[in-house]
């Protein structure tokens, strides 16, 4: 049976940057619990997750509009 | 999966942060640490609703990336998603406008909305078999 491996590949680096991101919510989940993260750091990490959080929403949108057109002009 | 399980975990942790962060901090310490975390209590609300939703938004954005996402959960997704960041903006201005209230709000609302795109990842999860 033949593989496809270009689909492959993307299910894997689809995995890859959910994984690496898993970490970095981790990561800021842990921040917001820890009473020694002061005021300036946590304002600092607040504005740069808010930041990726509004482009990735937007991104987000974009490729699923893309999906939906496609399947409407498919139908 | 295995890298889903771990972000389901990941964003109970975000989201128990931001629900319950007010009575452990508030009802839990004394002294000096007691009062910079009441001053940092916005803020750090704020962080674990913008984890949770950010691990939520990374796992549909991973589904599709992956090609595992069709048209009629694509509008399923592009709307709860839509729901998820107006809440979001809410909660991002009443911080910006120091509004305790509208912020509290917004974070009630925020869980349940997170919870609701967890709830179509896994229904994405059924449907290829994963």
């Amino acid at each position: 049976m033949a593989v496809d491996l270009q689909k492959l590949l993307s299910v894997v680096e689809a995995a890859s940057h959910v994984f690496r991101a898993a970490m970095e919510v981790a990561g800021d989940a842990a921040m917001a619990a820890d009473p020694t993260v002061d005021q300036v750091e946590l304002k600092a990490r607040l504005m740069a997750l808010r930041e990726q959080n509004e482009q990735g929403f937007e991104r987000l949108q974009g490729k699923l509009e893309a999906i939906i057109a496609a399947g409407e002009s498919a139908d | 999966m295995k890298w889903r399980t771990a972000f389901v975990a990941v964003a109970a942790l975000a989201l128990a942060s931001c629900a319950g962060l007010g009575s452990t901090i508030v009802g839990g310490l004394s002294g000096p640490a007691a009062i910079a975390n009441k001053t940092t209590l916005d803020e750090r609300a704020l962080l674990g609703l913008e984890a949770s939703y950010k691990a939520a938004r990374l796992a549909m954005e991973g589904a599709v990336d992956a090609g595992l996402v069709k048209r009629p959960l694509a509008v399923k997704f592009r709307d709860a998603n839509k729901k998820a960041n107006a809440v979001l903006v809410k909660a991002r201005t009443a911080y910006d406008a120091a509004n305790a209230a509208t912020l509290d709000a917004a974070l009630d609302e925020g869980a349940p909305l997170v919870a609701e795109i967890w709830k179509l990842v896994a229904e994405q999860e059924k449907t290829y078999g994963r």
